[in-house]
């Protein structure tokens, strides 16, 4: 029974979307397409733990179940799935490629669904491309020229963070000589490639959870899809990138010094993400950096798990931040795309004040799961080896991300409708419904938690600061605005924007191509004609779009792979 | 028993008779050709089956007589020639389907299915030789049955193609006999044999040993397309599609591929050849042809160059795992011996599929052929998807035993090779596959057949959907007793668990 119901949360996306490839059933996929994430929510409240799916002739062997970690991150990902192809279906009513869209939508969920309830590394990693490579499809929607940029860059980061997260399981199977995810991080602990491997499975999710410095693809591509999209995106595929650490990173092992480095890799995050985020004009923009600096948080909360063993432990920690920031930021998504269709004065002000739940949520205000996670994190923080200096900074990211909550909220309120659009009451109702999960269904989460922490009941006030202090420095910031200082802008994207490719592309090219001559006049008597054929060549190859930056981290992580090795 | 002793030689009958009938058969009994050529194909599905049941269950088939006093002709159906024939006695009944669909309108098909029927032959002769002589000879006579299917055309630049594909092979050919002769000088018979037979010789023998390894490479090498001899390929692609599908994914480089399987694992034996240091190198060798060849495919435009330069880079990975000492990189390299072809033969299918039906040749031209062709470009699509190494495909199985393997064996760097690797085929595969489902159409499609009811020819359509469909089976259900997977690991445990 409950195998069943396992097999059908993965099995009914991936049958809507064949489903869309014949003329005949695509009425029938569009008809069930909004429905196809309820068997995972039900099997996420119903299901019992443990293997529940077991195909040795799959793959590598396959088994599927549920643990507690995972019925978590089911849970969640399952509703803002749901809640997003409901909001999808009167989005794209009028949009002639909504046939393509659910496709490549419904591919991208089999993929989350899957990699959540993979026990084995095989089929977590099948799942996981999965979602990486059909979410290409959601990401160029749009099939503008920025679409497609935002696309390359996407495909680019994510092919090489599947290379880099090969290795890291390679090597991980390798030491523990098993393809149980359960088995793996307590032989990576022991083994003499710990440090290696936690290097390798860092950025090799780090892509997808928008780790700094592997973030650029998020602010390109959030904006850019549409809006449903944007909220699973952001919501809840990042959060596949978290749940790959949870699972496969030696937590629960005292490993200071990567404690030190991934809590301030996380900050580092959280305050660039907000700051950089603030600098922005549109707000999807704002909303994807925001992303970026809460995946930061999150790091920080993985960072824990480097500490000695703790009650809430760092997983149970990181999973609830998930949870809240999933519900949080999707809700604010579909709430853009609501306000964007709403033309009415009074409307769009109680839409505003409604956003504004998730978005203090997100600061941490008091009585907030916000509040509940940052006051989790805090107090685990004593505890931990050498993060005590952390706390500080959290403030600090929690103002960071307060200012930008504004700026957002200031932008939505001077933003003109988009008046040919419309949306039906399932997509409001689909917003409405998100917006109340994550006001209130992240407390029901935390319930085990909440009695233990004495800071939320005595210091409520102490969590208004960040907001009071984002507040005073927003006024100000207006007022120097009005008084004609202007701030920078930073293009979505910022470290990829500040390059314009295409020179080094073509030089790159033209060089590979020499050198390949080179060899080839050695090897084989080339005619005149043929060569100046070939220099014919050499500009077209300029055009090969994805070289570049393929080849860049092709050489890039040999270098640096290597030079690992070396040092060892 | 007589069909024991049979079974290997009517497997080779079933190719060549059907090659030397076709020949006489006047050009026009187009229906009687094609009847042999298919009920054929048919029967040799049907024998390789049964061999395949009876290795499996410790039977063994061999056909001997002797050829010159102390010189055998020798078949033989073991596990590694199994995984083979099996594969070509597939895709031998894959492409001739498509083959005929694909010459339909053009002169010369009698003289192109009897060599493709002998070149088949040949194949089958490779995969059954029992001995390194039988080997040799029916490696020089795939030469000879090639030739005129890559001239086929009779273009000028066809018959240049052909000069330079004879140059290679033929020197290539030199130096394997060369190799061969010596190891005859040595030993009074070269039989394939599990554990291989060169380590029976003394110590002062294995610097000569070392020599002939690196002449029977060499020579095998110029075939398999390894860094630097492997310009004759993508010159050769100007032969008709089938032949180059046949041709990477079966015959030529696959046999240069399976030869220096034969060399290290029957001839010198895993062990010995490790104890020779003669591994390390073949892996360092595979290591370069493997970034070179996709480097070098990144820069073409032409679709059957990129093809083919991704063939000298991927048959690389079956030569990578005969480097990795050890059973989990050999599973690696056999398993690979199947799966690239599949892979390959999908992806060349498809490029003449296009070619064929709205005459287009070069990357550029692709843009938006998903709408006019879907079921062509979703075949392509999953077979790059393979070759990239993307998990539920073929070529992740080899990816993963490929990995595994290199680390057990303490190669490290293998790793980072394998993901580089994958990264390239995606640069140089992907950008091909946004084109075609994603961009407008950046040409005007030339129609070049008569419109039907499917997208092309059904003969040209149904081969690349049923391999695109063996890819998948072959990394989804690489678990089930028929998968490539499992034969490989039984070929593996034959060389281990002696």
């Amino acid at each position: 029974m409950n195998a069943a119901l396992l097999l059908m949360a993965v099995m009914l996306p991936l049958a809507v979307a064949a489903s869309c490839i014949a003329p005949a059933s695509r009425r029938l996929a569009l008809a069930l397409a909004p429905w196809a994430a309820a068997p995972a929510l039900l099997l996420a409240l119903v299901s019992p733990a443990g293997v529940l799916v077991d195909l040795p002739w799959f793959q590598l062997g396959m088994q599927l179940g549920l643990h507690p970690l995972t019925r978590l991150f089911l849970l969640f990902t399952s509703i803002l799935w749901l809640a997003s192809a409901l909001y999808a279906r009167s989005y794209l009513a009028e949009d002639t490629r909504r046939v393509r869209f659910t496709f490549f939508f419904m591919l991208t969920l089999a993929g989350n669904i899957g990699l959540i309830v993979a026990l084995d590394l095989a089929s977590f990693y099948f799942f996981f491309a999965l979602m990486t490579f059909a979410a290409y499809g959601l990401v160029i929607h749009a099939g503008s020229a920025e679409a497609y940029r935002a696309g390359r860059v996407y495909i680019a980061l994510a092919v090489i963070g599947e290379g880099l997260l090969l290795a890291g399981l390679l090597a991980a199977a390798h030491v523990s000589g098993s393809l149980l995810i359960a088995d793996l991080p307590a032989a990576v602990a022991l083994s003499g490639w710990r440090d290696v491997i936690i290097v390798l499975l860092l950025t090799g999710f780090g892509v997808k959870a928008g780790l700094l410095g592997l973030h650029m693809w998020l602010p390109l591509a959030h904006p850019i899809a549409p809006t449903p999209a944007s909220a699973v995106l952001s919501g809840a595929m990042i959060k596949a990138g978290l749940l790959g650490w949870l699972l496969f990173l030696p937590l629960d092992v005292a490993l200071p010094h990567w404690g030190v480095a991934f809590a301030a890799l996380g900050l580092a995050a959280a305050l660039a993400g907000a700051i950089v985020g603030v600098l922005q004009t549109e707000a999807k923009a704002m909303l994807a950096y925001s992303s970026i600096s809460q995946m930061g948080l999150m790091l920080v909360a993985v960072a824990l798990g480097f500490g000695p063993t703790t009650e809430p432990g760092a997983i149970d920690i990181a999973a609830f931040y998930a949870a809240h920031h999933g519900l949080a930021k999707a809700a604010l998504f579909l709430g853009v795309g609501v306000i964007g269709a709403t033309a009415g004065t009074r409307e769009r002000r109680a839409i505003l004040l409604l956003l504004a739940l998730p978005a203090v949520a997100l600061v941490g205000a008091p009585w907030t799961s916000g509040a509940v996670a940052k006051a989790l994190v805090e107090a685990q923080l004593h505890s931990a080896h050498g993060l005590a200096w952390v706390k500080p900074w959290l403030s600090a990211a929690a103002v960071g991300t307060g200012a930008l909550m504004i700026r957002l909220l200031l932008t939505l309120a001077a933003s003109a409708p988009d008046s040919g659009h419309r949306l039906g009451l399932p997509a409001v109702a689909s917003w409405l419904a998100l917006t109340v999960a994550s006001a209130i269904g992240a407390w029901w989460l935390a319930m085990p938690w909440v009695f233990a922490l004495p800071a939320l009941a005595s210091e409520p006030i102490d969590a208004l600061i960040p907001l009071v202090l984002a507040a005073l420095g927003s006024v100000l910031a207006l007022k120097l605005h009005r008084a004609g200082w202007r701030a920078w802008q930073v293009a979505p994207g910022d470290v990829i924007a500040l390059f314009d490719l295409a020179p080094l592309q073509r030089t790159l090219a033209v060089t590979v191509r020499r050198v390949g001559d080179a060899a080839a006049a050695v090897w084989l008597r080339v005619t005149r004609a043929e060569r100046r054929a070939r220099r014919r060549l050499l500009v077209e190859v300029g055009r090969e779009e994805f070289a570049f930056p393929m080849v860049a981290g092709g050489l890039v992580l040999l270098f640096v792979t290597t030079l690992v090795i070396l040092l060892l | 028993m007589l069909w024991d002793a049979a079974a290997p030689l009517l497997t080779l009958a079933t190719s060549l008779v059907t090659g030397l009938v076709i020949f006489v058969l006047s050009e026009d009994r187009e229906t009687a050709r094609n009847t042999l050529n298919i009920g054929a194909a048919l029967l040799k599905l049907v024998l390789v089956g049964v061999m395949l049941w009876g290795v499996y269950h410790g039977a063994q088939y061999e056909t001997r007589f002797a050829l010159l006093p102390g010189i055998d002709f020798v078949l033989r159906s073991d596990s590694l020639a199994l995984l083979f024939v099996s594969l070509s006695a597939v895709l031998w009944l894959l492409t001739t389907v498509y083959a005929i669909g694909y010459l339909e309108r053009s002169p010369h098909r009698r003289r192109f299915f009897g060599f493709f029927s002998l070149c088949v032959a040949s194949t089958v002769g490779i995969a059954l030789a029992g001995n390194l002589i039988t080997f040799v000879f029916f490696y020089e006579a795939l030469t000879l049955a090639t030739y005129p299917l890559v001239v086929h055309r009779g273009t000028e630049k066809a018959l240049r193609a052909g000069k330079i594909y004879l140059a290679y092979t033929f020197t290539g050919g030199a130096l394997l006999l060369g190799g061969t002769v010596w190891l005859y000088g040595l030993l009074p018979a070269v039989d394939f044999a599990y554990g291989g037979v060169a380590s029976t010789l003394p110590v002062q023998d294995h610097p000569a040993l070392v020599l002939i390894f690196v002449l029977l490479i060499a020579g095998l090498g110029v075939k398999a397309g390894i860094v630097p001899f492997h310009s004759w390929l993508p010159i050769a692609m100007v032969a008709p599609a089938p032949v180059s599908a046949l041709l990477h994914a079966v015959a030529v480089v696959k046999a240069g591929a399976f030869g220096i399987a034969r060399v290290v694992y029957d001839v010198y034996g895993i062990e010995f050849a490790a104890d020779l240091n003669l591994l390390t190198p073949l892996a360092v060798v595979a290591a370069v042809t493997i970034l070179y060849g996709s480097l070098m495919a990144l820069l073409q435009q032409e679709v059957k160059r990129r093809l083919a330069f991704s063939t000298v880079s991927q048959v690389s990975y079956i030569l990578l795992g005969i480097g990795i000492f050890g059973p989990i990189g050999t599973i690696g390299g056999a398993v690979h011996l199947v799966h690239q072809g599949i892979m390959k033969i999908t992806l060349f299918f498809c490029a003449g599929n296009v070619a064929e039906t709205l005459g287009l040749h070069r990357i550029d031209e692709l843009d938006g052929v998903g709408r006019r062709m879907p079921a062509t470009m979703a075949a392509f699509t999953i077979a790059a998807f393979g070759m990239i190494g993307l998990p539920a495909t073929a070529g992740f199985i080899t990816k993963w035993y490929l990995g595994i393997g290199a680390l057990n064996a303490g190669m490290y760097w293998v790793i980072a090779l394998l993901a580089v690797s994958s990264l390239l085929n995606a640069a140089y595969f992907l950008p091909i596959v946004h084109a075609v489902w994603f961009k407008p159409p950046s040409v005007r499609w030339i129609e070049q057949m008569p419109a039907t009811r499917f997208e092309t020819d059904i003969r040209m359509l149904l081969p690349p959907l049923l391999t695109a469909a063996l890819t998948i089976g072959a990394g989804v259900a690489a678990g089930l007793v028929v998968s490539p997977l499992t034969w490989a690991q039984f070929f593996a445990a034959r060389q281990y668990l002696r």
